[in-house]
């Protein structure tokens, strides 16, 4: 009983420091935008004068330097407040397209379907027997050394996945690429 | 004792295509962070790429092998997306492109972005001077009621007018083409630049699965 008092002020204190913080934020978000404004005004001005370019610069510096401290003591509140542990490491294994959530079968045997089982067989072949992409000296990973070499071979062997989940995300994949949402920054 | 710390695989893509661009593959998935079921996050990520979205799929795939670097599923799904990918940018269209600017996707939108606004803003000004020279034109014509234009002047003036009109008229017409030209390659230039920024991020995520010892960094 006592403990979960314990728990519940702990976190009002943390809800307090946390607005607390959230205030800070936004004046220094406040200063911030003034500070570039300020900046912006003081090129238009005087192009030729460095010193004070160089003040600006450092004010920024300073306050995103307390941005990021104000972000750490955020982040750790949380952490020390939270009873709920971290995200440890699960450990799942998926024998067949049965083991997948039902609508997700439903859309990767509609894909399946309308791609052509010759192109499916070709692409399999073509993903199984890539070498030069991942161990050429022009591949993904640069040059790679003999023990980096067997490496590859050894890790690749051991990531093997059943065939059936292959053939899911290569419909998948041909599927994105027909409809590809291109996100632009 | 030298001690080492595995990096993140979010952290090493944020150091290799900045903190901006790297960002839209970190989010957008609603996850449970405390109560993670990696099965739930691979039947999103497959969702998510069976509809287009490559990158809801990569935001799933970084997540979970930063659990699980072991994880076959997730790194056999990187692996397939990463030779997809690049059977892609090998293409024939990819690679005519390619040659056409012999440069990589990424300088190449940004050139034909430049060049855009270049055509825009010198459309802008011809269209600018035509509308002038079409009101001059216009409001010089003698009617009913104006008593001081005279017809002759309007004639002169027409005659001055008319072909520089024309050609103004002709360039605005060229521009439009040129324009309509360069969207068109700039759209399929940002597929390639998108796909190539894809391929690279995943190809990171597989090399840290790989070869960890690549990104140890020094506690």
């Amino acid at each position: 009983m006592s403990e979960k008092k314990d728990v519940d002020l702990k976190r009002t204190m943390a809800d307090q420091k946390l607005e607390a913080i959230k205030d800070t934020f936004n004046s220094y978000t406040d200063m911030n935008v003034k500070i570039s404004e300020d900046k912006v005004k003081q090129n238009n001005t005087k192009k030729d004068n460095s010193t004070d370019d160089e003040i600006s610069d450092s004010q920024i510096k300073a306050i995103a330097n307390t941005y990021d401290a104000y972000t750490d003591i955020h982040l750790k509140t949380r952490e020390s407040t939270d009873p709920i542990p971290k995200p440890k490491k699960i450990v799942f294994n998926i024998e067949s397209m049965a083991d997948l959530k039902p609508e997700v079968q439903e859309k990767i045997r509609r894909l399946t379907s309308i791609i052509s089982e010759d192109k499916v067989r070709r692409l399999l072949k073509e993903i199984e027997t890539e070498k030069e992409l991942f161990s050429g000296t022009k591949g993904l990973f640069g040059k790679l050394t003999q023990t980096e070499k067997q490496t590859l071979e050894k890790r690749l062997e051991e990531f093997k996945v059943p065939d059936e989940i292959n053939r899911a995300n290569i419909a998948a994949i041909v599927s994105c690429l027909d409809n590809i949402i291109v996100e632009i920054d | 004792m030298r001690q080492f710390k595995t990096l993140s695989i979010k952290k090493a893509i944020q150091s290799s295509l900045g903190r901006v661009k790297s960002e839209k593959y970190f989010k957008d998935i609603e996850l449970n962070l405390h109560n993670v079921d990696l099965m739930e996050v691979y039947n999103i990520a497959l969702s998510k790429l069976s509809s287009g979205s490559i990158v809801n799929a990569i935001n799933c795939i970084v997540f979970a092998m930063d659990i699980d670097r072991d994880n076959k599923f997730f790194f056999s799904l990187s692996k397939t997306i990463v030779v997809m990918l690049d059977k892609e940018l090998e293409s024939n269209k990819a690679i005519k492109m390619k040659q056409k600017y012999s440069d990589n996707f990424e300088n190449v939108k940004n050139t034909i972005k430049a060049k855009i606004e270049y055509i825009e803003k010198n459309s802008e000004s011809v269209s600018d001077s035509l509308e002038k020279m079409e009101r001059e034109l216009h409001e010089s014509k003698p009617s009913f009621f104006s008593l001081s234009k005279l017809y002759l002047t309007h004639k002169m003036k027409k005659g001055k007018l008319s072909p520089r009109i024309k050609e103004l008229k002709r360039e605005l017409d060229e521009y439009e083409i040129e324009k309509e030209d360069l969207e068109g390659e700039l759209k399929d230039i940002e597929k390639f630049a998108f796909m190539e920024e894809c391929l690279k991020v995943l190809s990171l995520v597989m090399e840290i699965c790989l070869f960890p010892s690549r990104f140890n960094t020094r506690n």
